[in-house]
Parts: structure tokens; C-alpha cells; sequence
């Protein structure tokens, strides 16, 4: 039955509750992975660091939320295949995962970057 | 139950295939045909059940093409119009046969064996395309590196030793060159896609592996009716066929359903 209800409904939607496996689910959608090389990298390196089912620290939710928003603008706009748009990508994060991700954007992403200009 | 476009679109498929495949046992055989009602029956509806197979797979590739860049929708359309004419070609050869119209200019004159030459053709330049569009790099798009590669095994086949055939010897070597043809693009292309597999992000996946498992289907078809022509001196032809040529189709089926519900994130 599982491979009926596979078939007969739409993709499954999964919903992302942590700020990991939205910057993974995103980097799985960029047709050419090479691009995003280093994000993935990063992204890798993050997981490697925080053991599996524990919480992730501020610190690195921060910096999956800054890999997410660099992963977003690649498949926004530069993916050689498809044009993402904004909201699509967004809708995987769970309310409250959004919601610490535009806080992120809104407010410190200006500041990390001015910091690396 | 929620049902997609994709997943009508696979219904709609299926009901065509059946209906086709039915149909076919109502048609008379012609006064020509010298074997058994069933025999003709079962030959056209196996035909047709291949052809609308792979019909179907070019239709579900198209259906996803809507999310996807021009530059992509345009390999889709090269690769959908090769399995196209995959199944077409393989149909016309025996609706030729059973409707005894093998003397025919189109036959005479070797159209017959062209859309084997276009599939392979349409297959692997769609599928050089899709890797030069994800940056793929790979001997296999390098166009000065295949066509030689082409060349020398259509002249390999072409020469190796057969059995006697009926056909005079031009026309066997040629279409045992045009079998050769597919089966160097068909590989060409497999080696392609399966780069591309190593090369894309994870939501790609399943699609990629599908269309490699498509093309291995298409790479054995071509070898067995290449070795089967040269050991009996004249192309297979019966149940054995068939099946491998509908599983074919089924596998392309897949690929193409795996590709259109990539659009859905």
C-alpha cells in the first residue's frame, strides 16, 4: 500500500523543523552541487559537529541560517536549470523555523555581513 | 485521495496502452498474412502495446518540462522525440512485416532503418545537453571524441563476420551498422546521465537513475538484436522481443513519471 499511496499522492511535503535539514533539503534542489560546494562543506561540517538528537546550538543554527540564505539566492537565481522562487523554498521550514529564519535575515544577516565587508 | 496532473497523466497512459493493445485484436489481417488470426493479433498488439509505452514516457517527460528553463525543456524535447521514435521505429518494422509492405520505397529505400539513426541521435545530444547544463564535464560530450568512437564501431559491425541472411549484404551490414549506431549512443548517453547522477543535488536523484536504467534497457536491446541478427542472419523477432522491447518502454515510462514530479518540491 505504501507504494500505491508513493504513487497516487503528491510529493510528500516534508516540513523541516531545524535549521540543518532546511540548508540540506535546499542544497539537494541546486541541479549543479559543484556551485554550492563550499556550502555543502559547511553544512557537513555543522552536522559532523552537533551529535545526533541533540539540540543545535545558537551559534550554529545562525550559521545554517546564513548557508540557508546563500543556498536560497544560488537557486533563485543562478541554478542553470529551474528558477526557485522565494516562498516554495520557504514553505518547507516549520512556522516557527521560518519565523527564527526571517528574524535571522531581517536582523542579523546585516550585521554578519557588514562584519565580513 | 488528492490525485496530481502527474498521476492522471500515468492513468491516462495506462487506459491509451490497453485500449490500443485491445483494439489491435479486432482488426482483420490482411489476405498477405500466411500464419495463424492469433499470431497476427498477438504480433500487432504487442506492437502497439511497445509503441504507446513509449509514446506515454515522452508524453510524462514533457508534462514536467513547464518548471524547468528553456535550455532544459529543449533536451527534454530531443530526448522524449528519441524514445518516441525508439518505439515507433521497433513498431514500424513489424507493421511492415504483417501488412506486407516490405517492397514499399519507404523500405526499398532504407527509411525504415532512419528513425533508429534519429533516436540515438535525439537521446544523446539531449542528454549532452542536460550535462552541459549542469556543468557536467565528461569525454562523453566531447563531440570530436564520439563521433570518431561512432565511425569505428559502425565499421567494425558492419564488417564482422554473420550468418547468410536473405537481405543482400549492403542492406544487412548497414542495418547491423545502424544496431552498432544506437548501441554507441545509447552507452555514450548512459555514461552521461550516470555523471550527472554523481552531479546533482538529491531531489534529482531518482529521476537521473531512472533514465539510467531506461538507457540500459535501450543499450541491451540494441546489443541483443545486433548479436541476435549476426548469429541467425536475420532480425529476432517473436515473444522474447516483444517483452524486453515493452519492458523498454516501461522503464522509460518510469523515468519519465520520476521526471515530471520533480517539478513538485
Amino acid at each position: 500500500m505504501v507504494v500505491f499511496k508513493n504513487v497516487l499522492s503528491p510529493r510528500q511535503s516534508e516540513i523541516m523543523t531545524n535549521a540543518l535539514d532546511l540548508a540540506k533539503t535546499a542544497a539537494g534542489f541546486a541541479s549543479n552541487q559543484s556551485a554550492i560546494e563550499p556550502l555543502v562543506a559547511e553544512t557537513k561540517q555543522i552536522s559532523n559537529q552537533s551529535y545526533f538528537g541533540s539540540q543545535l546550538s545558537p551559534a550554529d543554527e545562525q550559521a545554517l541560517f546564513n548557508i540557508y540564505l546563500q543556498i536560497e539566492k544560488y537557486l533563485m537565481t543562478a541554478d542553470p536549470i529551474r528558477t526557485f522562487n522565494k516562498e516554495e523554498l520557504r514553505n518547507k521550514a516549520s512556522v516557527g523555523l521560518r519565523s527564527r529564519l526571517e528574524n535571522y535575515e531581517h536582523n542579523l544577516a546585516p550585521l554578519a555581513n557588514q562584519l565580513t565587508v | 485521495m488528492v490525485m496530481n496532473t502527474t498521476f492522471k497523466t500515468v492513468l491516462a497512459v495506462t487506459f491509451v496502452t490497453l485500449l490500443g493493445y485491445a483494439v489491435s485484436f479486432l482488426i482483420p489481417a490482411p489476405p498477405s498474412w500466411n500464419d495463424t488470426s492469433l499470431a497476427f493479433h498477438t504480433t500487432l498488439a504487442n506492437s502497439v502495446l511497445y509503441t504507446l509505452l513509449h509514446v506515454g514516457a515522452a508524453v510524462l517527460f514533457l508534462s514536467g518540462i513547464s518548471a524547468y528553463k528553456a535550455a532544459l525543456r529543449s533536451a527534454y524535447v530531443k530526448i522524449a522525440s528519441g524514445i518516441v521514435l525508439v518505439g515507433g521505429g521497433l513498431a514500424q518494422v513489424v507493421f511492415l512485416n504483417i501488412f506486407d509492405l516490405i517492397q514499399t520505397p519507404w523500405v526499398q529505400y532504407g527509411g525504415v532503418m532512419l528513425p533508429f539513426v534519429v533516436a540515438g541521435l535525439a537521446i544523446y545530444f539531449g542528454t549532452r545537453s542536460m550535462a552541459a547544463l549542469i556543468g557536467v564535464r565528461s569525454v562523453l560530450r566531447n563531440i570530436w571524441f564520439v563521433a570518431p568512437l561512432l565511425i569505428v564501431c559502425v565499421i567494425i559491425v558492419s564488417l564482422l563476420p554473420h550468418k547468410p541472411s536473405s537481405l543482400p549484404e549492403l542492406v544487412f551490414d548497414i542495418s547491423n551498422a545502424i544496431s552498432g549506431w544506437d548501441v554507441v549512443l545509447y552507452a555514450a548517453s548512459l555514461g552521461l546521465v550516470l555523471k550527472m547522477r554523481t552531479h546533482s543535488g538529491a531531489h534529482y536523484a531518482s529521476a537521473i537513475s531512472w533514465l539510467a536504467i531506461g538507457l540500459t534497457g535501450s543499450v541491451f536491446i540494441s546489443t541483443y538484436i545486433l548479436i541476435g541478427t549476426l548469429l541467425s542472419g536475420a532480425a529476432p523477432a517473436g515473444i522474447l522481443v516483444d517483452s524486453i522491447v515493452a519492458i523498454g518502454g516501461l522503464l522509460y515510462l518510469k523515468a519519465g513519471y520520476s521526471f515530471a514530479r520533480t517539478k513538485e518540491l
